[in-house]
């Protein structure tokens, strides 16, 4: 099987070809959680060929996660999210290096189990774990791709270190970790928007969601953009780029 | 009587959910409610007239006034269209 017979739709892209299709095969991507974020964002991701994809869940697939997380299935009930996907990803794409961990991420392990990525996606359900990877993507200086969902609204943004509003800049206090409303279809764009902006970033074209926040309501099928701006007192950013300055 | 002005309010996620069911349903599809308030008026005086929308959780809420982030201090004009979320955690 040739490579460019397989991604042979995408390299006929305008600025992508197969010097685009070779970043994505040599770029490493570290995916937070594989719920209803991070199915559509890996399933995207892994067919278009990217390199390595290291996917990191805490959690076991549970009924309630099935109107949503397409990665799993009824036969999943009760397995680790992380080793559900690889398996799936693995069918979907053997090209690309599925690496599952099923641990948690907090401040002991967050900077080890993001080495040798090239990028984060946040495809969490909490803040303090997105807000963790906000900070270590400043640290090491590597991309942070952020999702969140509502109901049958959600929200993304990018954020390039140095360069962009992070997510602390935006949401200078996270919500509380609770259960909330949520339809599959809400993730879906969401998480596809995300794998679309990975996508972008790896291989060097169209406009990322730098300084903006999409926030797409699925009720009135409607997305809306709104400028953001970098805090120079952000207390994550802000004292990065201060520390930065003082090396 | 003060001069006032006319503003447009949009709200997501939990403060659309606190909101009556009839304007609930008129925010999320995808029209802004308008609103009079006095000439001079802040963001934050949005919750003074509307006591619905809840408090302004300061920690928290987000505002965009025209489509640019602002803070709840931000004055407001005649025509300004306003956007308030709180964090969107879900995933």
């Amino acid at each position: 099987m040739k490579f460019a017979d397989r991604y042979e739709r995408q390299i006929m892209i305008g600025g992508f070809g197969e010097e685009g299709q070779r970043r994505l095969a040599n770029a490493s991507v570290f995916l937070a959680g594989a719920g209803g974020l991070g199915s559509p964002a890996a399933i995207y991701l892994a067919a278009a060929g990217v390199g390595r994809l290291r996917i990191v869940d805490r959690d076991k697939v549970e009924l309630s996660n099935l109107n949503r997380q397409i990665l799993h299935g009824e036969m999943d009930l009760g397995r680790k999210k992380a080793q559900s996907a690889k398996e799936k990803l693995n069918n979907l794409n053997h090209n690309v290096i599925i690496e599952d961990i099923a641990e948690e991420i907090n401040e002991k392990n967050a900077s080890e189990l993001t080495d040798g990525c090239d990028l984060v996606v946040d495809a969490l359900d909490n803040f303090q774990a997105r807000y963790l990877l906000n900070k270590t993507a400043l640290k090491k200086n590597i991309p942070f791709f952020h999702g969140g969902v509502y109901g049958f609204e959600g929200r993304a943004m990018t954020v390039i270190p140095g360069k962009s509003a992070c997510l602390r800049c935006l949401y200078r206090k996270g919500a509380e970790h609770m259960k909330f409303p949520v339809i599959g279809v809400a993730p879906a764009v969401i998480g596809s928007i995300q794998a679309a902006e990975v996508i972008k970033y790896l291989v060097g074209i169209g406009k990322l969601l730098t300084d903006r926040l999409l926030v797409y309501d699925g009720l009135s099928s409607t997305f809306a953009e709104m400028k953001l701006k970098k805090n120079p007192d952000c207390e994550d950013c802000g004292l990065t780029n201060r520390i930065r300055a003082n090396q | 009587m003060s001069p006032t002005i006319e503003i447009k309010i949009r709200s997501y996620d939990v403060i659309s959910a606190s909101l009556p069911d009839d304007l609930r349903l008129n925010m999320s599809m995808g029209e802004p409610i308008a609103l009079e308030l006095v000439q001079g008026s802040r963001v934050i005086d949005i919750f003074k007239k509307v006591p619905w929308l809840g408090r302004p959780l300061e920690d928290t809420i987000v505002v965009f006034v025209n489509g640019e982030a602002q803070t709840l201090n931000c004055e407001l004009k005649s025509g300004d269209t306003i956007d308030l979320m709180t964090p969107s955690g879900g995933g």
